[in-house]
């Protein structure tokens, strides 16, 4: 039986969803495009800006964004020595690169680098998290994890500035893209999920790395499928066996992962992974693709740096394992211009932003902000733009001009009214309607249009009668996407 | 047989689907809210601006907007006097108030007033005539709602050669209500006027009512009238949307597609009155407002109003997605009220957000909201692809998308696309009885005029009849083109 208590349950999975009554069809959405908000302008990150990743820390106020910078030696050479910058913004829409005197930059120290060759010889990604483990000493609070000499290595920090390299995680795995880590407050542990590889066709989770660690050459990488492996821990110190996270669909390629608990329902881990795609052979469809000459000069680099293409999916998953994982892309690459459709579109930074839709006003609810950068090959100096999208607006069930029906499984809640987030047109309306498992109509609603994150639902009885007992909610909608409810 | 020649096709409609074969769903898509483009922070139009419209004068190199404005007498009472104003912008974003110095408001004519007259005028619209037999002093032609003095409804015709000055002519032949955009248009395939009015009919049937004021159970609608002169119109009746339910619609915003003027788009505003307040209209936004208006009349605050596309190859006959185009949107203390998503009728093209050199426009379009319930209307913009208003959409699953068969002159193919990097497009022809003609490698990628190379030149069918088959995965396709 499920219980969901009086946790927000949105449908970015089936879990709750009866799908054989169930006519409302499962509408994934896509992030709209808005400003640039960060530009890497300064001299050390003109060739950067990558693998971002943020978290709002409630002690300062701020949201706090680490990414790499890379100096461009030409316009199309970047500097080897990768280092670790720091931005902060009080909105997530207005960053500041504070001068933090931590490392030097030819012979400066006003820059807003936290660790660079001297501090922490680095190889390719740093993830931050603020841990919120209540056994976590000070010291400790912050924690990075990044790829350092080819192994996963955790770094901490009592500031989020200044990080002194910890111990090795794991060397079983090939770790040069974005790898995340977090504190699970629902399980009361750590996840970890980092880059694998494993062979076509294989079911079993090995990986090469089991007899070889360290760097695997990358002609040898190729043969392999990049994959995502999971290990959790109890005390960031010694972790469980990896394995291969498991997620629906054909075994296609992934890069990083860009999971995180969802803020506003924890019990859900959702997952922005890129999608590798590398078809081979020239064709004319990229004759007619935009980018053309640059992707020519890269691909005599190595063919796959110009004919491999990435977008993003999205991913659900309720045990840290075993993901949902929608084969429509999330984000596209987009309209064809001077800096996209390359291998490096696509590739979301961690973090949500909680922030004013542009159509708004007085009373108006949040949405999130998601961002991610461009022109990682060509077009330009990288950028970081800003995406919006409803707050649990990746999935909706959606009725369009005909009446569908969304229908629960049995489940208890506990609670004394219930708030549904909900948009309709006008002419459209949803209805609500509590039953017995067996069938036994308990209560319902009048017809509801509206459009808001928390819109409470009054039933012609009070919800809180049926408070722990198991119940089935069917919803009729009309012109109407429905994205998560809740009993509070 | 169809003969598109090299007209592009868009796929607002199922005109060039054969349906049975076809499994790519049709996807309508929503315009994305942009920034405020104009405030009416003048003091006579402070409870403006309504009823927007604009076009490209090509040979002014602008975009030039026509609107009402009225002054705000108190928080909810808005001067009964209305003018027109106007505004312009060379590219759609930014807009400007010239001071015109045409008309005089308390004491001075440095304002943007470009119509002012004593008779009551409810909206005011303008076009530019294409047609060649246009005299010069015609050349911008305003369809204007007034009342007579014995209190007739009308829809005068004023004429200008400016665009600024405009002339009374005289009253169209046509009966209706006209009380909010009326819209008309030269088509030049048919080279025939196209007039769009508003007035309301009996439930139970599609006469007009003439002779009484608007009834609770009457349905407004849309009526539409054609003439070769201006002057004599055939009066069609009602627009007609086949089997469709007889719902009320307002302004109707149709013009020709700019991208393919063979076929006529609009997008009306929907009319939903409930009738009775309930527990939702609780836990709506604007409550205080809404019961202020209920006050004065139940269906000021009850009734709502949202937007839905519409199209049409011959002006009178309309396929009607009743799947809103625009909703009111996230609720605040401005929306949800009678008088949302009524769009200015006019399209910009713009570049979008996310860009840089090659990229393709894409569409703006103009919608008036409020900062808050009884405040000053503002004017946004929203943005959507070119030919951008419906796909054929595939998902995570590989779907189909297989044409009637049709006749097309020209020596390539190009297509409206987009698809993720993992989805694609594969385009094939064949022979009206299945035979294969030639077909492409699959296509990534997202522009509007993406060109397609088939095996075999495309010139080898051009002028035959031929079936186009898409397979499609991850991927919208808007829009194909012969050329």
């Amino acid at each position: 039986m499920i219980c969901i208590g009086n946790k927000r349950e949105c449908f970015f999975d089936n879990y709750l969803i009866d799908e054989e009554k169930t006519t409302a069809e499962a509408r994934l959405h896509r992030p709209v495009a808005r400003e640039v908000v960060l530009n890497c302008d300064k001299p050390w990150e003109t060739r950067g800006i990558a693998y971002e990743n943020f978290f709002y820390d409630e002690e300062i106020g701020k949201y706090r964004l680490y990414y790499l910078g890379r100096e461009a030696l030409t316009e199309s050479l970047r500097g080897e020595q990768i280092r670790v910058c720091y931005a902060e913004s009080e909105d997530g829409l207005s960053w500041t690169k504070p001068d933090l005197g931590i490392c030097a930059f030819k012979g400066s120290n006003a820059t807003n680098i936290i660790l660079d060759e001297k501090t922490a010889p680095f190889y390719d990604n740093f993830m931050v998290f603020k841990d919120e483990n209540p056994a976590c000493p000070p010291e400790k609070r912050y924690k990075g994890i990044g790829d350092h000499q080819h192994t996963l290595t955790c770094f901490f920090s009592a500031d989020g500035l200044h990080f002194k390299v910890g111990d090795l995680i794991t060397d079983r795995g090939s770790f040069d893209s974005l790898n995340t880590a977090f504190y699970d407050k629902e399980i009361g542990k750590y996840r970890v999920y980092f880059r694998g590889l494993h062979e076509p066709g294989d079911d079993e989770g090995k990986s090469p790395f089991d007899q070889t660690p360290l760097a695997l050459p990358w002609q040898k990488k190729e043969q392999f499928i990049r994959d995502i492996r999971y290990m959790e821990s109890d005390d960031f110190v010694n972790f469980t066996e990896q394995k291969r996270i498991r997620m629906t669909g054909d075994d296609v390629q992934v890069y990083t992962n860009c999971i995180s608990p969802y803020p506003f329902a924890p019990h859900l881990l959702v997952g922005f992974p890129t999608r590798y795609f590398y078809r081979q052979q020239w064709s004319a469809a990229y004759d007619s693709l935009c980018t053309n000459k640059d992707r020519v000069r890269v691909a005599r680099e190595h063919p796959r740096y110009g004919l491999a293409l990435t977008d993003c999916v999205f991913m659900i998953s309720r045990d840290g394992v075993n993901f949902k994982r929608y084969n429509e892309a999330f984000m596209r690459p987009g309209a064809e211009y001077d800096g996209n459709w390359c291998y490096g579109d696509c590739y979301p930074a961690r973090g949500f932003i909680v922030s004013d839709p542009e159509k708004g006003g007085e009373g108006v609810d949040k949405e999130l902000s998601i961002l991610c950068h461009e022109r990682e090959r060509y077009g330009g100096n990288l950028r970081l733009r800003r995406y919006t999208i409803r707050r649990d607006g990746f999935v909706s069930r959606h009725a369009g001009e005909e009446e569908k029906i969304l229908v629960t499984k049995p489940f208890v809640f506990e609670g004394e009214a219930l708030t549904v987030n909900l948009s309709t047109s006008a002419f459209g309306y949803a209805i609500f309607k509590l039953e017995t498992a067996d069938g036994k109509l308990c209560t319902e609603s009048v017809e509801y249009f509206g459009d808001a994150t928390d819109k409470p639902i009054a039933f012609r009885n009070p919800a809180v009668l049926f408070s722990g007992k198991e119940v089935i909610l069917t919803v009729r909608l009309l012109d109407a996407d429905f994205y998560s409810f809740k009993f509070i | 047989m169809i003969y598109i020649g090299h007209r592009r096709e868009c796929f607002f409609d199922n005109y060039l689907i054969d349906e049975k074969k076809t499994t790519a769903e049709a996807r309508l898509h929503h315009p994305v809210p942009r920034e405020v483009v104009l405030n009416c922070d003048k003091p006579w139009e402070t409870r403006g601006l309504t009823y927007e419209n604009f076009f490209f004068d090509s040979q002014l190199k602008k975009y030039r907007m026509y609107y009402l404005a009225r002054e705000a007498l108190t928080d909810l009472v808005m001067s009964e006097k209305i003018r027109v104003a106007y505004a312009e912008s060379e590219d759609g974003c930014r807009w400007m108030k010239p001071s015109l110095g045409l008309f005089e408001y308390k004491g001075s004519k440095d304002n943007n007033i470009v119509f002012d007259r004593e008779a009551e005028i409810d909206n005011f619209f303008v076009f530019y005539d294409e047609n060649p037999t246009c005299p010069p002093e015609e050349r911008y032609k305003a369809l204007v709602y007034t009342e007579t003095k014995d209190k007739r409804q009308t829809l005068r015709y004023f004429a200008s050669a400016d665009g600024f000055s405009f002339n009374d002519m005289y009253e169209l032949p046509l009966f209706g209500a006209f009380d909010s955009l009326n819209t008309a248009l030269w088509d030049k395939n048919t080279e025939k006027y196209y007039v769009y009015y508003r007035t309301y009919h009996n439930k139970n049937t599609p006469e007009i009512v003439q002779d009484r004021v608007l009834a609770p159970e009457d349905i407004r609608d849309i009526r539409v009238a054609t003439s070769e002169n201006f002057r004599d119109f055939c009066v069609h009746g009602c627009i007609n949307f086949g089997e469709e339910s007889d719902i009320p619609l307002y302004t109707n915003c149709v013009s020709s597609y700019p991208f393919a003027p063979h076929i006529f788009v609009g997008f009306p505003s929907r009319y939903v009155n409930r009738g009775t307040w309930s527990v939702s209209y609780e836990a709506l936004c604007t409550k205080e407002g809404r019961l202020k208006r209920i006050k004065e009349n139940a269906r000021l605050g009850l009734a709502l109003t949202d937007c839905i596309f519409m199209t049409s190859r011959d002006g009178v006959n309309f396929k009607r997605y009743n799947e809103a185009f625009m909703t009111p949107g996230a609720e605040y203390d401005g929306n949800w009220i009678y008088g949302d998503c009524y769009p200015a009728r006019g399209f910009i093209l713009t570049d979008p957000e996310k860009s840089g050199k090659g990229v393709d426009k894409e569409l703006s379009m103009l919608c008036h909201d409020r900062e808050r319930y009884g405040g000053n209307l503002r004017l946004r913009r929203y943005t959507i692809r070119r030919d951008g208003f419906v796909s054929r959409h595939a998902g995570g699953e590989e779907k189909l998308l297989v044409t009637k068969p049709f006749v097309f002159e020209g020596e390539r193919l190009t297509v409206n696309l987009s698809t993720s990097a993992f989805g694609y497009a594969i385009f094939k022809l064949e022979t009206a009885d299945g035979t294969l003609c030639t077909e492409s490698v699959e296509y990534f990628g997202d522009a509007t005029d993406k060109p397609i190379a088939f095996r075999d030149p495309v010139v080898l069918f051009s002028g035959k009849e031929v079936v186009l088959t898409v397979r499609l995965l991850d991927a919208d396709l808007y829009a194909i083109k012969f050329e």
